[in-house]
């Protein structure tokens, strides 16, 4: 039996004017499946029958069935009397003539009107309001003469939806160029404010509509050449950095935890693991991952990580959530069920096909979310908007939407200048972000953009800025917007649909779930980073999910892919001694190819773990003696608190064995201890440096303050708070 | 309050339970079809219906304020139910939808003459518009299956279903416009 999709949503609220859409497409359903009315006579004369003699229930009543009380019954008919009735007798109100005695009575006392002086002073202010009329429409006018004729230089064609035989949203470079709206005659000197317009309106510039150049479809990998690829690329950024890396031979019971968390969110139960070991090793790990990948835990799973990360936040558990958040999610996990691709559902974020389709949920609360946040925006931010609050929504969404889908933050780029530092630093991924993100948000709603155009001066009076005024910043986009919004929702629909840049947001997730760290950073840090080798991959696996379509297959690779094998894959001591300063200036950059290993199934010995508080108390008691603190920390607390200040050390004879079997580690961690205190690196990167030593990963907050406290405790002393830290953490080191 | 209604009229008559439900099940059926209802819960309130009117002798005015008046008693039911099951805010919804019937359907009318129109108006689609249409709603087909049934982009099938779409909504207003 064919299921009905857009009934069991019944519950949405819509959009009025989209009730003619819903109200067609449930028409339609009914006329093209032919269905008719059953015949009721039988089971409502039964039901009376039943209800008149006091039987509770007949056989036509189940446990599902839809009951009403008496007093709700007669609630609806009341109810619907009164529609009737008042519907009856309204324009019999309505025609109640009023008394011809009334309307042709006549005051006697005078009326403000009848005075002279009124009926001129009337005259003289209405003259005067229309002259300010006329004058302020003129202003407006020479004001927004030369702005329509640089902006709209950028706007790009697109072809007549009513056209016949246009099946297709043409995207050929031609179509979408600009057309030259200034006659070569015409010379005109640019003011400020117009340079910057037209230097945001080049067409080059207009990522969405030129994107055309990368819409060329490659050709598909299977997992396995997929899986290949990563590894080779990771192999050679991995020798490259001179990192040293340890594989399990074959995968085993942590391999089993890892994927099983990764797919499906769980560990192994035991009949699986035991399945597992008893399964072929020669292919087990293949078809465990494909197993696992094509489950319906998989998809519940996946579906749900998929439904947070659009939303931009944590679900509540099933049991609390929202009718319609549900229905988003399991809209999603339909997708995935049916195997349509990720690019016709990002597409269908937008898409206005079915009006009461579980996908406008996004879109919904997008623009609830902006409205929120406008608030707060406009009453804590130091950027202050000169443009209607009404618009504020429509940005959020667009800003959401170019996060969500292309991984790209672009809510600073309504603002900052297309040549700022921190944008050109992302550039290379994604193209001019400024003109992306005022064309998407463009095609989710007709926003007159021109009353938000700046003017030369005074500054401030339009548009948005900076209270400070050295730091003022653009905020123009580089587009006249029509007020039809369905070529441009089309247009961000392709965009969704066609290029792979808009899957960079797919891969960053699917990759940082299941590796526990990103991919490529996405925005905030350094420039150096926005070209990072990485990217390669990140575009790699954009391209992939594009041209093979299926979330399941990008998964399956990254699954059976080497990182999920690793034991550890962490810079050596060795490395850290011969590598220069320069080296370890640039960490951040290198050491984003460490440690895949997810930091939860790490193991670890808290037992021979030190905090920051055993470490004080015998601190202040030992001040002078590094040496004699080393030794007592390879001890037991309890000879560490019998130690007095100022006395001498005597060793007892465990100690001068420990002493003995670790003189030579200790002597490389003073090496390296050294290198990096008398490096140009402050405290923090110094210790970054040494957990990623230690663990292969960066310290987390709690272990940050713990160092933090150390190192004050130590006098600021870096070389002693690095000792004391790793010997801490690790007695054994 | 409600024999103040059906015998506030000169032209009143009674009429049979029997004759009431073989009259107007249809009407009602259908109009809380194009409310969005389910097909079963389309059928549990169309009963509920007609026996909140007949628990007591029903008396007709005429069939269009019959009609009328039931599909008002469903509305009402319908909007009890959805707050019955906590439903999200659904007036506005229904709202909407109820003045689109009634734009369509006349505010007495039956619905078998949006039906009528419907059908005329689909068949003066284009053969492929037909096609497209009648996968998607009657098979539930994917945009995928439509493109490739018919030769064209995923993209082209979109637009043709919207194309097709609105060519029937302007065929629909232009027959059934009321006002």
């Amino acid at each position: 039996m064919v299921k009905e999709n857009t009934d069991s949503y019944e519950g949405n609220p819509i959009d009025p004017s989209k009730a003619v859409d819903r109200m067609l497409g449930l028409l339609l359903r009914d006329y093209l499946r032919k269905s008719n009315a059953p015949d009721f006579e039988q089971r409502i004369l039964a039901k009376l029958e039943a209800r008149r003699i006091g039987a509770a229930n007949t056989p036509f009543l189940s446990d599902d069935f839809v009951r009403f009380s008496d007093e709700e019954l007669d609630e609806a008919l009341g109810a619907a009397q009164a529609d009737v009735e008042f519907q009856r007798h309204e324009p019999a109100v309505r025609l109640v003539p009023r008394p011809k005695s009334l309307s042709k009575s006549r005051r006697l006392d005078p009326r403000l009107w009848d005075y002279r002086l009124t009926r001129r002073l009337s005259w003289v202010l209405s003259l005067a309001a229309a002259c300010g009329a006329v004058l302020v429409g003129w202003n407006w006018w020479r004001e927004r003469q030369p702005m329509q004729d640089t902006i709209a230089t950028s706007y790009p064609e697109l072809p007549d939806l009513n056209k016949e035989g246009t099946d297709s949203v043409d995207i050929r470079p031609e179509v979408v160029q600009d057309k030259p709206v200034l006659s070569p005659t015409e010379t005109r000197i640019e003011s400020p404010s117009e340079k910057i317009q037209s230097e945001l309106s080049e067409p080059s510039k207009l990522s969405l509509a030129s994107a055309s150049e990368v819409y060329a479809p490659i050709a598909p990998l299977t997992t396995k050449d997929l899986t290949q690829v990563i590894n080779a690329q990771l192999s050679h950024l991995w020798q490259e950095n001179e990192l040293s890396v340890k594989f399990d031979p074959s995968p085993g019971d942590e391999w089993l935890n890892r994927v099983s968390f990764a797919a499906v969110g769980r560990a192994p139960t035991a009949a699986e693991r035991q399945s597992f070991r008893n399964a072929n090793p020669e292919s087990r790990a293949d078809e465990w991952v494909h197993r696992l990948v094509h489950s319906e835990e998989f998809t519940n799973h996946w579906s749900r990580l998929l439904a947070e990360y659009y939303l931009g936040g944590p679900l509540p558990p099933p049991r609390s959530q929202s009718a319609d958040s549900l229905a988003f999610v399991q809209w999603i996990a339909e997708s995935l069920n049916r195997g349509n691709s990720i690019a016709s559902m990002e597409a269908e974020l937008l898409s206005d096909e079915y009006a009461d389709s579980p996908a406008n949920y996004w879109l919904t609360e997008s623009l609830r979310n902006g409205l929120l946040a406008n608030k707060d925006y406009s009453t804590f931010s130091k950027v202050k908007l000169g443009y209607n609050n009404v618009d504020a929504p429509m940005m959020s969404a667009a800003s959401e939407l170019m996060h969500r889908t292309g991984n790209v933050a672009m809510s600073c780029t309504q603002c900052h200048r297309s040549d700022d530092a921190k944008i050109v630093a992302a550039r290379p991924a994604f193209g001019d972000l400024s003109s992306n993100f005022w064309g998407v948000a463009a095609s989710l709603a007709s926003i007159d953009f021109n009353r938000k155009v700046l003017t030369d001066s005074p500054p401030k009076s339009r548009g948005v800025f900076y209270e400070e005024d050295e730091k003022m910043a653009l905020a123009q986009p580089a587009l006249t917007v029509e007020k039809s919004n369905q070529r441009f929702m089309m247009q961000a629909s392709t965009w969704l649909e066609n290029s792979p840049q808009a899957r960079f947001g797919i891969v960053e997730l699917v990759w940082t779930k299941i590796n526990q760290q990103p991919l490529v950073p996405v925005f905030g840090l350094d420039a150096s980073e926005g070209a990072e080798g990485r990217s390669d991959l990140k575009q790699l696996l954009a391209e992939q999910l594009q041209a093979n379509g299926k979330l399941q297959h990008l998964i399956t690779s990254v699954l059976l892919s080497d990182t999920l094998r690793l034991q550890e894959a962490k810079p050596s001591m060795d490395w850290y001694l011969r590598s220069k300063d320069s080296t370890l200036s640039q960490y951040r950059k290198a050491t984003r190819l460490f440690a895949f290993v997810p930091s939860s199934l790490q193991r670890s010995q808290p037992s021979t773990r030190k905090s920051s508080m055993d470490l004080a108390s015998w601190l202040q008691i030992n001040q002078s003696d590094a040496h004699a603190a080393t030794l007592a920390q390879a001890d037991t607390t309890k000879k560490i608190k019998s130690t007095k200040k100022n006395s001498p050390v005597e060793y007892s004879n465990d100690q001068l064995l420990y002493l003995v079997s670790v003189t030579q580690p200790y002597a490389r961690l003073d090496e390296f201890a050294t290198k990096l205190s008398t490096s140009e690196l402050g405290w923090q990167d110094q210790l970054n440096h040494a957990f990623l030593l230690i663990h292969g990963r960066y310290p987390t907050r709690a272990e940050r303050l713990d160092a933090n406290r150390i190192y004050d405790l130590t006098g600021q002393d870096s070389k002693k708070s690095l000792i004391l830290l790793v010997t801490g953490r690790y007695g054994s080191f | 309050m409600s024999s103040e209604f059906v015998t506030s009229s000169e032209t009143e008559q009674a009429l049979d339970p029997e004759s009431l439900i073989q009259n107007y099940q249809s009407s009602v059926w259908r109009y809380l079809r194009a409310m969005g209802c389910e097909q079963s819960l389309a059928d549990d309130l169309t009963q509920e219906t007609f026996i909140a009117v007949l628990r007591r002798p029903f008396v007709q005015i005429s069939p269009s304020a019959t009609s009328s008046y039931l599909r008002r008693v469903a509305y009402h039911l319908l909007i009890t139910y959805r707050r019955k099951h906590r439903r999200m805010t659904t007036t506005d919804s229904i709202d909407a939808l109820d003045e689109q019937w009634v734009r369509w359907a006349g505010e007495e009318g039956t619905g078998g003459e949006v039906f009528e129109a419907l059908a005329e108006c689909f068949s003066r689609l284009t053969e492929r518009a037909q096609t497209s249409l009648r996968m998607r709603f009657s098979e539930d087909a994917s945009r995928e299956r439509i493109a490739s049934k018919l030769g064209i982009t995923e993209h082209g099938a979109k637009n043709l279903m919207q194309r097709a779409k609105s060519q029937l909504k302007e065929c629909l207003d232009g027959k059934l416009q009321r006002g």
